[in-house]
């Protein structure tokens, strides 16, 4: 063999040592990549989670008794609970919205255990015709359907809030859907949900003017408007207001 | 001197990082060679840290977080609430990855792509004539100096995603954990050449 064969082999072998040194690390660093995406992805769900990303409000409607009140329907089990709540609120408001995503899941279950008095009176505020139409159909339920079952629309229609920009909002059909969603079987009450029932929605806004509502959500506790800079502000003085009684 | 046969991998590498770096400052420009890795550290370190700001904020209360994310009217309902709960978290973890040098590449990608997803958003609500709180350091919400304010929103964001892709682009800095789980490999010769050929 030739010396210069020898170093061709010499090289060659090399050449695999080397190969089979840079994919050892190749599937090393694979593997840490795959390790650290795998915990990070981890940290992000467990992050979710803790945060309350996965317990949201308690099943629409469940658990208080409630009973309509003109055009309110007032929830709780204690009808002289120390702490007295009416909340001013238009289906399509944004941050309505979001009172509610804050709020419910403790007013529901202070209102149960009689610490607190809920008061939902939702009005009209906003131009367009989609808050009125589900005022209206909230309002029919309201006088025509149980209490539970107007309860449960109004956490649907918040649930099922359109964007107000939004060019094809919910109408009557999907109106009609989440009243039987929430309980409405009598076809006549069904039916009625599309008739604009102007009588209703000026008496819920002379409530909202004659108590000085200004805009939505208005929170009144016993009497006194909060006030708050962002909805959690209101959220938090609503909870602290309950819990001392 | 010619490694002994018993020499281990890690030595091995020890030896090549030594070769590497008595190299680099002939290969590459001396000033280059520190100014580059510098200005990559410090961009880790300000996205990191502003990303860890914005989502901590938010972290206490995916309600308003979620609102924040609705009030841009962009996303269906439904995406728009799984966003708005992610978001917060993924922030924080993204800004955490950045300041310790994690992934630097891949995290410096989903924090530019995340600059990207903002700056198309704002865009969006202004010229839709919405006035909002970016909502982008918690409490989104009607703001009625919002117009005045999107110009700066987005320069800011503009001047994020460039940070961001610059450590796409640049893969190592110093002081960072990917240095000690990614040792220098032969690999990295012809990265360093790519550097040297780059833009």
């Amino acid at each position: 063999m030739s010396k210069k064969d020898r170093d061709t082999n010499r090289a060659a072998r090399a050449a695999s040592i080397q190969k089979q040194q840079s994919d050892r690390e190749r599937n090393r660093r694979v593997a840490i990549v795959a390790v650290v995406v795998l915990v990070l992805g981890g940290l992000v769900a467990a992050g979710v989670l803790l945060t309350g990303g996965g317990a949201d409000a308690p099943a629409a409607g469940s658990g208080p008794e409630a009973v309509a009140s003109g055009q309110s329907l007032v929830v709780g089990s204690n009808p002289d609970a120390k702490v007295k709540v009416v909340v001013y609120e238009d289906f399509l408001c944004p941050y309505c919205r979001e009172l509610e995503s804050s709020t419910r899941s403790f007013l529901r279950k202070d209102a149960a255990e009689g610490k607190v008095l809920v008061e939902y009176r939702p009005f009209r505020l906003l131009q367009d015709p989609y808050s009125e139409a589900a005022l209206t159909a909230w309002g029919a339920v309201l006088k025509q359907g149980t209490p539970q079952q107007a309860l449960k629309l109004h956490d649907l229609l918040y649930e099922n809030q359109p964007y107000e920009a939004a060019t094809d909002k919910p109408g009557l059909t999907e109106l009609k859907k989440w009243a039987e969603e929430a309980g409405v079987k009598d076809e006549r009450v069904l039916s009625s949900l599309g008739e604009t029932d102007i009588a209703f929605v000026e008496a819920a806004n002379a409530a909202a003017t004659k108590d000085g509502v200004q805009g939505t959500p208005t929170v009144i506790v016993n009497g006194k408007t909060l006030e708050g800079t962002s909805i959690s502000a209101l959220a938090d003085q609503l909870k602290q207001l309950i819990a001392k009684g | 001197m010619v490694p002994a046969p018993s020499r281990s991998g890690a030595a091995r590498r020890c030896l090549e990082w030594e070769v590497m770096s008595t190299h680099a400052p002939t290969r590459v420009g001396a000033s280059r060679d520190w100014l580059l890795p510098t200005i990559g550290m410090a961009s880790r370190l300000v996205v990191g840290g502003i990303w860890i700001w914005a989502g901590s904020l938010k972290l206490p209360d995916p309600a308003s977080s979620i609102s924040a994310v609705r009030a841009y009217q962009l996303l269906p309902p439904d995406a728009a609430e799984i966003v708005g709960r992610v978001l917060p978290t993924l922030e924080v973890v993204v800004g955490v990855c950045l300041l310790l040098g994690l992934l630097t590449r891949f995290n410096g990608a989903v924090s530019a792509l995340l600059q990207l997803a903002f700056i198309t958003g704002i865009v969006s609500v202004w010229s839709r004539g919405i006035a909002i709180n970016c909502g982008c350091f918690g409490d989104g919400g009607p703001d009625p100096d919002a117009f005045g304010k999107y110009p700066w929103e987005v320069a800011r964001d503009t001047g994020l995603l460039a940070l961001s892709l610059y450590l796409v682009w640049l893969r190592r800095t110093p002081y960072a954990v990917d240095n000690l789980l990614f040792p220098h490999q032969p690999a990295r010769r012809g990265e360093a050449t790519n550097v040297e050929e780059g833009p």
